[in-house]
């Protein structure tokens, strides 16, 4: 179990290197190909800490739609608009001390509530199996799970209505 | 498990560099990157409190499922008002939508 536990750890601080340094490489990469490459290796990575968190059906669900499918929806749209890279380096905007000073703020107060809550968080319960989730999926969450679909379909017109519009 | 906390600290961390990105970026593409990427860490932030206080409904990782459908819809609209803003003015620069300026 030792083992184990070193090997958790060490797996842990390497997914949060990868993951924080991704996407600080996404947000300051004028590249809009590069910031798509980026921030597919970061959920990659996210999908590793969910597996850390043993919740397998997540990570597996992370690797399909948001590393997959998100990613490569996004590269189209990156391919279609033709524009490449950002004309402005964000960087000297006049507004992002202003915006730095709510981040830096907001992160205090996420540290507080962190600290707040740390002590009442007990040992980690057993994990649920896929089975278990369909079986929450379809019961007590079912109307959720019956909108949910809704909102796809919703999403799915409402998509192609806008794509198509300057064809009417 | 790794203590929980910590991987509440490392969501909290992600949000708050997406969110930066979010409110800089200047490009609508990045912006739309930026919020996947804080819904994603609102995902870690559920799955992680379902772990820990271990609900017979599973209501953290179901929320986190529900929480994929929503940034699945929502990056297929953003995307889809994207490829609209770039017909009319061919380019993706969220400083073009000036029309309200007094």
């Amino acid at each position: 179990v030792g083992t184990f536990t070193t090997g958790a750890w060490i797996l842990f601080g390497m997914l949060s290197a990868v993951i924080i340094s991704f996407s600080l490489l996404m947000l300051f990469s004028r590249n809009f190909v590069h910031s798509t490459a980026y921030l597919a290796a970061t959920l990659m990575a996210f999908a590793g800490v969910y597996a850390l968190l043993d919740a397998t059906f997540l990570a597996m669900l992370q690797v399909f739609i948001y590393a997959g499918a998100i990613t490569v929806v996004v590269a189209f749209v990156v391919m279609m608009t033709r524009t490449g890279v950002s004309r402005y380096s964000e960087l000297l905007q006049p507004q992002i001390r202003g915006v730095a000073a709510v981040v830096v703020l907001l992160g205090f107060g996420l540290l507080n509530v962190l600290a707040g809550i740390a002590p009442l968080l007990g040992a980690p319960k057993p994990a649920p199996m896929t089975e278990d989730i369909a079986i929450a999926l379809m019961g007590t969450h079912g109307a959720a799970f019956e909108i949910s679909s809704l909102v796809l379909l919703a999403a799915l017109i409402g998509a192609i209505y806008l794509a198509k519009e300057a064809d009417r | 498990m790794i203590p929980a906390p910590y991987f509440l600290a490392l969501a909290a961390i992600v949000f708050l560099i997406a969110m930066f990105g979010f409110l800089t970026r200047k490009s609508l593409i990045q912006a739309i990157l930026c919020l996947e990427l804080m819904l994603t860490a609102v995902n870690l932030t559920f799955i992680t409190f379902g772990r820990t206080v271990g609900d017979p409904a599973h209501t953290g990782v179901v929320f986190a499922l529900f929480t994929m459908v929503v940034g699945a819809a929502e990056i297929g609209l953003g995307l889809a008002l994207v490829l609209l803003f770039f017909r009319r003015h061919a380019n993706v620069e969220a400083d073009e939508l000036d029309l309200l300026r007094g």
